[in-house]
């Protein structure tokens, strides 16, 4: 935990993290004995983990200095295609992923190469993966009675008495973490979202790694709405929506600024595990999900201006 | 009369630097006083702490003889202290008068006097010398202009001192010459002015005194009929400095670089010329000449229309920086702020981005080996920092030069491009940057700089190429020694040699 402490601590947005750790506390030490439970902290991380996927690879979208308005209805999209294919778990995986790369492809195309807004692209591209999703499954809440044995497995299944999204979730976590923090890609990342001018004259395909993080968004988004169907074995078409705006919520809360250049996938985790415990917490202290919302706005504001603050510190 | 500014043992801690070591300075009425030294030797630290920018921990801060304390920049500007900074801060989509006027605009109940505003601005435009209406956008005026808008802002706000920080770093040599009239005309009127600059020249012919601050410290403040240039450089390094241009003789080797009928619609036309290995080929011209331009064609930032640039026998292909790099082409920007570094991002990541492939096995980077090759060069050239993942940004101007340097160096390249090497930079670091650039060309590195210092360009080359309105105009071989004069009056387009 020291070194993990230490790293946040680097990234000067350790005040946040602080903030929440002892709003945690308070939310534990209100609901007594009843958090503590294995069994309730399973349940939390499993209802984060279709989020959570999404959320780490988000962060590079972010890091790179854009944002994603569209991953609301690619989900769903996504999870109505694992649906229709749930007799057999190759055929749903296959196609859930392909269409996530395609939508989070297309997304890269508009903002790396059309350099278009992100914020205006992505709202764009949500109003049509709407329109696609909707017309994909006419409307409808989309189930099969005889589902794939493996793709159950990887939506209510355990390992080593740990639920599969879970195991998904981490792995995700540490593909993502590594990816930004160790590779020359990562590096590359951080050099767009901190400053694509000097980037081009450093000889970096700006546009190409905008078209990857995109991409790799949209990979993430296929999974996760394999497991998001697997979860339930049905799906609506519109489950997805809102979700984008968690999934943004946990980036920024992770410490990762909006306008780019800095973030970090364990802060990201820690932003997920938040959200998370707020809808939990909060449910087991007897308040609703109302308080929820208020409570998850108030911090995200002041992760934002935790954000301002300390990106003030650069001499100019 | 007492003096306007009378700062006493001024101290000032940033986090593991003293900034500011019991600093005392006097600033009087109408007075012309430059404050010279390296970066990062806390001039602008001083400067920060009489407009509010910066609080002090310790001292006193005495204005027109009273003890002040300003919390910040804007109860500075109610005292009347305004600061012209390097960066400019122009609202380019808004008109001149706006601009003069912004934060503090006439008004008339709760809505804006437009008859007074204009009238007003018109009023400081005379007074400038500024043949300009205020209605004409900010934006679409030069660089110097805006750069005296700044100063017409202050006088808005009833400035008695204007601090002016590099304020001819980037104007032509004209817009220097009118600024410093103004500034004449500024003192006339009883403002003082507190003149920061790297050019001694300016320092020596503007001020009436000199202060030198080295290391946090007020080294001495002179007359400046009482000191030389040399003395000046002295005091400011802490040693004295030899022959600033230390050339070795170089053989000149094979063609690295030949351009052929170079040309880009409005930015240059028909530019041909080839750099040899072990040769350092200045570039000499105008700000706006189109030196810079073409430097950005050759090396695929920007498109050309027609032309050719051949590498190593090799054609390139236009527009691909990245292609540019792998044929052995380095280029340091112009602007190191807005394209040469990520200033949020450390010195290890600026450093190692362009070598990054070397550094990795199968995309994962070798950390300790690039922790190494960065610690290196920090040494090898002598960037001041605590340690390589100190944030770029919170490095001094000559130290972001060197990390950029660094980061084409390690690279190796056959040819480096170096746009105003040394612009905002002291003394100490242009000379450490000169030798480097020396010995590199001894190793057989083909070189161009371009430059609007004639000094520098002439001391360095051993071939320059004068640039006028996007059209080479001469090229000379310095072996033949052509006078300051001849380089000039081909740099002004005056006529062809």
């Amino acid at each position: 935990m020291s070194n993990l402490k230490k790293q946040l601590k680097g990234k000067e947005n350790f005040g946040v993290v602080a903030m929440m750790v002892v709003f945690i506390a308070i939310v534990v030490a209100l609901s007594g004995s009843s958090f503590f439970t294995t069994k309730n902290i399973a349940n939390l991380l499993r209802s984060v983990s279709v989020m959570g996927i999404m959320s780490c690879a988000v962060t590079l979208i972010m890091v790179t200095g854009n944002i994603d308005l569209s991953l609301g209805w690619m989900i769903g999209f996504c999870a109505v295609i694992t649906g229709q294919h749930s007799g057999n778990f190759g055929e749903a995986i296959f196609w859930a992923i392909l269409a996530g790369i395609g939508c989070g492809a297309f997304n890269g195309f508009l903002v790396g190469i059309l350099k278009l807004n992100a914020f205006i692209a992505t709202l764009g591209t949500m109003y049509a993966f709407k329109g696609i999703t909707t017309l994909y499954s006419d409307g409808r809440f989309v189930t099969k009675l005889a589902p794939s044995e493996v793709l159950k497995f990887v939506g209510q299944g355990e390992i080593g008495g740990i639920p599969t999204p879970i195991i998904i979730f981490a792995l995700f976590a540490i593909i993502f973490w590594f990816l930004l923090k160790k590779t020359e890609f990562g590096t590359k990342v951080y050099a767009v979202g901190a400053n694509q001018r000097s980037a081009h004259f450093s000889g970096i395909r700006a546009w190409l790694i905008v078209l990857v993080v995109y991409t790799l968004a949209g990979l993430a988004t296929g999974v996760a709405g394999t497991v998001l169907y697997a979860k339930v074995m049905s799906v609506q078409p519109y489950s997805g929506v809102g979700l984008e705006f968690d999934v943004l919520t946990a980036v920024v809360l992770g410490g990762t600024s909006v306008t780019g250049g800095k973030g970090n996938v364990l802060g990201t985790i820690l932003g997920v595990i938040f959200v998370g415990i707020l809808s939990n917490g909060f449910t087991l202290i007897g308040l609703g999900s109302n308080a929820t919302y208020i409570t998850q706005g108030i911090v995200l504001l002041i992760a934002m201006w935790a954000d301002v603050k300390s990106s003030g510190g650069v001499r100019s | 009369m007492r003096p306007l500014i009378e700062l006493q043992n001024i101290t000032k801690q940033f986090p593991g630097v003293l900034a500011l070591d019991k600093v005392s300075f006097t600033l009087e009425r109408g007075e012309i006083h430059a404050l010279c030294g390296e970066n990062g030797a806390g001039k602008s630290t001083l400067i920060k702490v009489m407009t509010g920018a910066h609080e002090m921990d310790k001292g006193e801060y005495i204005f027109d003889g009273d003890s002040v304390h300003f919390k910040s920049t804007h109860e500075g500007i109610n005292r009347g202290v305004s600061c012209v900074y390097q960066e400019l801060s122009i609202v380019p989509e808004q008109d001149v008068a706006k601009n003069l006027f912004i934060g503090n605009l006439p008004m008339k109940g709760s809505i804006i006097d437009y008859k007074k505003l204009y009238s007003e601005s018109k009023k400081i435009l005379n007074e400038l010398g500024m043949d300009v209406s205020p209605k004409s956008l900010a934006g679409d005026l030069s660089v110097g202009q805006q750069q005296m808008i700044e100063i017409g802002r202050a006088l808005t706000r009833n400035a008695r001192c204007i601090i002016m920080d590099e304020p001819t770093s980037s104007l032509s040599e004209s817009e220097t010459d009118t600024l410093l009239k103004i500034i004449f005309m500024l003192k006339k009127k009883d403002i003082a002015i507190v003149y920061i600059s790297h050019k001694l020249d300016e320092v020596m012919h503007l001020s009436d005194r000199i202060t030198v601050i080295r290391d946090g410290q007020n080294i001495v403040t002179v007359n400046k009929n009482e000191i030389t240039e040399e003395e000046l450089i002295a005091n400011m390094i802490g040693r004295n400095l030899e022959n600033m241009y230390n050339k070795k003789e170089v053989t000149p080797g094979k063609s690295v670089l030949e351009v052929n009928n170079l040309s880009s619609k409005d930015l240059f036309n028909n530019i041909s010329f080839s750099v040899r290995a072990g040769e350092i080929v200045g570039f000499f011209g105008l700000v706006g000449a189109g030196r810079s331009e073409i430097m950005r064609a050759i090396f695929g930032a920007d498109k050309y229309n027609s032309g050719e640039v051949i590498m190593n026998s090799n054609k390139l292909r236009k527009g691909s920086p990245s292609k540019s790099i792998k044929a052995g082409i380095g280029f340091c920007t112009e602007d190191r702020k807005k394209e040469g570094l990520m200033l949020q991002l450390s010195i290890l990541m600026n450093m190692t981005i362009v070598k990054l492939k070397e550094l990795t096995f199968l995309g994962v980077i070798k950390k300790s080996k690039q922790q190494e090759i960065t610690n290196h060069y920090i040494d090898s050239i002598r960037i001041k920092t605590p340690s390589a993942n100190q944030k770029t940004g919170n490095l001094s101007g000559g130290n972001q030069q060197k990390v950029v340097l660094a980061k084409w160096l390690m690279m190796n390249p056959d040819l480096l491009i170096i746009d105003e090497p040394t612009r905002g930079i002291d003394i100490g670091a242009k000379a450490e940057i000169y030798t480097l650039l020396g010995e590199l060309a001894k190793q057989g590195m083909a070189i161009i700089v371009v430059s609007s210092e004639i000094e520098e360009v002439m001391g360095l080359s051993d071939k320059v190429i004068t640039i006028h309105e996007g059209d080479k105009t001469a090229e000379f071989n310095m072996k033949d020694d052509p006078s300051r004069e001849q380089i000039l009056t081909a740099a002004l387009g005056a006529e062809n040699i």
